[in-house]
């Protein structure tokens, strides 16, 4: 099953690379890609995710906001 | 503007009015012996601390951030260590420019990604943002999120259709310009289904909804272009390892350039310590990754952007690649080339025993219940006076026509296929169009001829793909061998094969997909019938598509409107972003690399950091202007 959150505040480039390193190393996730152009995080998983990637986007930077689109 | 952004571009401006002038005096007055130390200490130190200090807030805020979250190796940081070392061996404009270039990066950085952001958006964002219900007369605007498929919404005169669905009540006329290109407005009354996105152009349309927002057509429209750098190319995937690898490596050569070479030299010497850690401290800013990192991408973000301003809907970024370097095409002829418009042209009666209307009306009576094309091109308006009371045991023969029992005898109407199936001898015909005999009892009564034109722009078309690079173009039809010459001949295709059933045209495909030594095969079709072909090819692109979710699912890239030109210019656009993401990682890597390599051999100590920061910031300009490049548009010719 394919999630889509949209992820903001992202400062760089390097840093979304960064992040969606992190996130794909949540249990459960077969693969997260994080677009930093089009803001979009796409995770193919079969688990409700959102609560893990909140908790790693928090930790992240301050000001970053995600939300499940689909 | 925040506050805060006011600060900032306050801070950078600040910092170039001094380093401007500092620099001067460092080159007129640092170098003269009579007191370069003075100098040094009493006007540069100050005024570089001045604007170093005004620029380094965020710095100090997101680096206690960075190391209560156990990130040591951000660039920020790294940043500024790079700084504060420059401060401690002297090297004081250069502390204030590590900082002040960065920043000055950042800011070009977040105003270029928010420009090619908000390009695509502009163009393509034709969501509404509200509709409005319409309720026992009563309206009531709503987000379009919240309207139910069954609902009934207004659309009044300029307003934009929100969701997809169905006229109700009204007539009116719809600018469709978004969505298909078409210029001329398109009638809309009771019972037509409608699309999001179109502009009402007339009177109040009352619409049954038939889709929620999110599968309408304009939502799928802009998720198709907003997804499409989701799947990432070789080349990025290629970005995202070497940046993994690249940060962490040149950060272990800094801490080795940092300690080794003093031991060979003397390392009792606070000057050969304080020269190492400088050039150490210049290889901290050139280990982030950020040219690369950012401009591929957004190379390609920009590219599939501009593909959408001339109505090409690309669904990948290697799709973009593989549009780039397409040099074989198939097209379906009809509906492709041709406007897929039917005309009966020309009606011949093989004798004096029937006359044309007669003929025309037994035809239309075999057709009556056919929705091909050819059927509705023979039944034209006439079909409410046609009696098929004595019409009896119709059946449809694919490829070939139709048969069937009237009053009790049969009738035949189709190609030579059919005629012959029944072993009725006829005059073949040799006119170019699709030509369509009629039998009745056993004998041969007479032909009809049914035209389609070729679109306005296909010859040129062909001609632009032919210059773009495409080295094969095939024709594939299922009509007669003489309509489907003529069309080839009008237009200059060389390759052409005719009378094909649907399945011969996989099959076809499947031939020349075998025999061919192209780099990229590409299919050009209406998305619906040819999606079995499209499957089996490199590239499939549907035109006209629209509004069939089965056609834009079937297809790699969607032309909006039905313009064949629009492949050879999509292609030109495919193959500069395809340029400019080879140039940006050439140009990123090598300089990278030449920068590393000078500072480890150290042949230019004094100008170390100069170098860092062009490799750095410098690059990334660079890079992202190469991409935004994309955006400029030569005038077409």
């Amino acid at each position: 099953m394919e999630q889509i959150f949209i992820v903001k505040g992202l400062d760089c480039a390097n840093c979304a690379r960064l992040f969606e390193e992190k996130v794909n190393k949540i249990n459960g996730i077969d693969e997260a890609t994080m677009n930093f152009m089009s803001q979009k995080l796409i995770v193919k998983t079969e688990i409700d995710v959102l609560e893990e990637i909140v908790k790693i986007a928090n930790n992240f930077e301050d000001v970053l906001t995600v939300k499940r689109i689909k | 503007m925040t506050k805060k952004e006011k600060y900032d571009i306050f801070a950078i401006i600040l910092g170039l009015l001094l380093v401007v002038p500092l620099l001067f005096i460092h080159f007129l007055i640092g170098d003269n012996p009579l007191g370069p130390k003075d100098v040094n200490t009493l006007i540069v130190l100050p005024l570089s601390l001045l604007g170093y200090l005004l620029l380094i807030f965020d710095f100090l805020v997101k680096t206690v951030k960075n190391f209560k979250r156990k990130r040591f190796f951000d660039e920020i940081t790294l940043t500024l260590i790079a700084s504060i070392v420059a401060f401690i061996v002297g090297e004081y404009i250069e502390g204030l420019a590590v900082v002040l270039f960065f920043q000055i990066g950042e800011k070009f950085e977040d105003y270029a990604v928010n420009k090619s952001r908000k390009s695509i958006k502009d163009v393509l964002d034709i969501r509404s943002d509200k509709a409005t219900l319409y309720i026992n007369k009563e309206e009531k605007v709503v987000d379009p999120y919240d309207v139910n498929v069954g609902d009934l919404i207004i659309v009044k005169n300029g307003e934009r259709i929100p969701l997809d669905g169905e006229v109700i009540e009204g007539t009116s006329f719809l600018d469709t310009s978004s969505l298909t290109g078409e210029s001329i407005p398109r009638k809309a009354k009771i019972g037509n289904v409608v699309l999001s996105g179109v502009i009402n152009k007339g009177s109040p349309l009352i619409i049954k909804v038939t889709k929620p927002f999110y599968d309408s057509t304009v939502s799928k429209i802009m998720d198709m272009v907003e997804n499409a750098t989701n799947s990432k190319t070789e080349k990025e995937k290629f970005i995202t390892k070497f940046s993994k690898y690249y940060t962490p490596t040149v950060l272990l050569l800094a801490l080795l350039i940092a300690i080794i070479p003093p031991f060979f030299q003397d390392f009792t010497s606070l000057d050969v310590w304080s020269n190492s850690f400088f050039t150490a401290a210049s290889l901290l800013v050139v280990s982030c990754p950020c040219a690369l990192v950012l401009s591929v991408p957004m190379a390609y973000f920009v590219g599939i952007g501009e593909a959408s301003k001339i109505k090409m809907l690309i669904k990948g970024s290697s799709y973009l690649e593989d549009l780039a370097k397409l040099d074989t095409v198939i097209l379906d002829k009809t509906g492709t080339i041709t406007k897929g418009n039917f005309v009966l042209t020309d009606v011949i009666p093989d004798d004096d025993s029937i006359t044309k209307d007669e003929l025309i009306s037994l035809a239309q009576i075999a057709e009556y219940n056919s929705l091909h094309p050819i059927a509705l091109s023979i039944i034209g308006d006439n079909k409410n006076n046609i009696d098929i009371g004595e019409w009896k045991n119709e059946e449809t023969i694919e490829g070939e026509g139709i048969k069937g029992e009237y009053k009790n005898k049969l009738l035949i109407v189709g190609n030579s296929k059919l005629l012959y199936r029944y072993r009725v001898s006829y005059t073949p015909c040799n006119e170019i169009g699709t030509v369509v005999y009629v039998a009745y009892d056993n004998k041969f009564l007479g032909t009809l001829i049914i035209k389609d034109e070729i679109k306005e722009d296909s010859k040129e078309a062909i001609k632009n793909l032919k210059k773009s690079g495409i080295k094969n173009i095939y024709m594939l039809t299922g009509d007669n061998e003489i309509t489907a010459t003529y069309i080839a001949n009008e237009c200059e295709i060389e390759n052409v094969k005719a009378n094909l059933l649907p399945l011969d045209k996989v099959n076809e495909v499947q031939k020349i997909i075998g025999n061919n030594e192209s780099k990229v095969i590409g299919f050009i079709g209406d998305g619906v019938n040819d999606a079995p072909s499209m499957a089996i090819v490199d590239l499939g692109i549907s035109m006209g598509a629209i509004g069939s979710d089965a056609a834009i699912e079937a297809s790699d890239i969607v032309l909006m409107d039905d313009k064949l030109s629009k492949v050879s210019k999509g292609k030109r656009i495919a193959k500069s972003t395809l340029m400019v993401v080879y140039q940006n990682i050439i140009f990123a890597i090598a300089i990278k690399f030449i920068a590393i390599i000078i500072a480890t051999i150290n042949i230019i100590p004094n100008y170390i950091m100069w170098v860092a920061i062009f490799a750095d910031v410098g690059v990334t300009f660079l890079c992202v202007c190469n991409s935004l490049r994309l955006m400029i548009h030569k005038k077409d010719k």
